[in-house]
């Protein structure tokens, strides 16, 4: 049986918040529990994770953790509400081989309003901080208060610019972990 | 299973960008995460890797994983593995080969029966039987008498699914 999508939704914001922490047993810990709740909602975040971590044991744990999702066949979200939507993604696969002989192979999801989205999200910054100066506090009560805000983080999210929203926010002190969790609480 | 197709393919390109890791173990670990990750994993990003790789176990999880998509596009890559001097690298290419299931193998299949190691042409055997074609039962009939004990074994096991397939149809 499945778990209810509140306590699912709850038990994976947890998981996720983890899997930053600055103990490596924890992290791989939080991957492998990511994968027995058995929910793909929870692959964006770990490929994040993924993309930064160093530690081996806790990327071993991450990869266990998709095929343990991919093959997991409870937990699913709910189709009438996708939180990473990608209406207007193109797939667009580069494969370069360097003279070192390395080949490196990308995919890419290219929706043609990223940089627009971009630019609409630190104009809002900017307007911000113009009343107060941006710390994480500030930028999360933003987030809490001011729907349009949200709003437009998540359909910049949503729009596969997540490198873009990791650019803008990092500078400021939130990862793009942290910034995600706080738009899936507040939903 | 997973029902979002972005999902899976966020996680699979994450894979992918670790079969270029600087570390051998990872570069294995992703490759072999791939293999369980469904038909959708582009084979061609794991055949560029196997070209360059040079790593046994690396090398050994890649043929792994591109026999359990199961593409058969991969087979005139992989068939050049049944050549190569690391009889382990033959030995699961042939197995690769096997579960991939295609008939446009078979030749390389047959060629493998005459290997010098046992343990290839007796995977081969099996690889035969897998794909189940009935044109591999003259050449398999010839290594019955094969010195190797467990050879002649697979030859028979493999004559025997090749009759069960054509029985059922």
């Amino acid at each position: 049986m499945a778990l209810s999508k509140k306590y699912l939704t709850m038990a994976i914001n947890a998981c996720v918040q983890k899997l930053a922490d600055s103990d490596l047993q924890i992290r791989a810990e939080m991957a492998k529990t990511l994968g027995e709740l058995g929910s793909e909602e929870a692959i964006p975040f770990l490929c994040q994770s993924l993309e930064n971590e160093e530690i081996k044991d806790v990327i071993f744990a991450i990869m266990n953790a998709f095929t343990v999702i991919h093959n997991s066949g409870s937990n699913q979200p709910m189709p009438e509400n996708p939180k990473y939507n990608f209406p207007n993604a193109q797939n667009i696969q580069i494969v370069e081989q360097t003279d070192g002989g390395d080949v490196i192979a990308h995919n890419y999801a290219s929706p043609p309003n990223l940089a627009e989205a971009a630019t609409e999200i630190q104009n809002l910054l900017d307007q911000l901080a113009e009343k107060r100066p941006l710390t994480p506090q500030v930028i999360q009560q933003e987030i809490q208060e001011n729907s349009d805000f949200k709003t437009r983080l998540k359909k910049s999210l949503a729009a596969g610019s997540i490198e873009t929203l990791k650019v803008i926010f990092a500078p400021l002190g939130i990862p793009i972990e942290m910034l995600k969790a706080w738009l899936e609480i507040e939903s | 299973m997973i029902t979002n197709h972005q999902y899976t393919q966020m996680a699979i390109e994450a894979l992918i960008d670790k079969l270029n890791d600087s570390i051998p173990e990872i570069r294995a670990k992703a490759a072999e995460s791939l293999g369980k990750m469904g038909d959708s994993v582009p084979i061609f990003a794991l055949i560029n890797r196997l070209l360059v790789e040079e790593n046994q176990q690396v090398r050994l999880n890649l043929i792994e994983t591109l026999g359990e998509i199961g593409n058969d596009a991969a087979i005139p890559d992989l068939v050049n593995y049944l050549n190569v001097e690391d009889s382990l690298i033959r030995i699961t290419t042939a197995k690769a080969l096997g579960t991939i299931g295609s008939e446009k193998a078979i030749s390389y299949l047959i060629n493998a029966l005459s290997d010098s190691e046992a343990s290839v042409r007796a995977v081969a055997a099996q690889a035969l039987g897998q794909i189940g074609s009935e044109e591999a039962i003259p050449n398999l009939i010839q290594i019955f008498s094969d010195p190797d004990k467990t050879v002649r074994l697979q030859v028979a096991d493999a004559i025997g699914k090749i009759g069960q397939r054509y029985a059922v149809a």
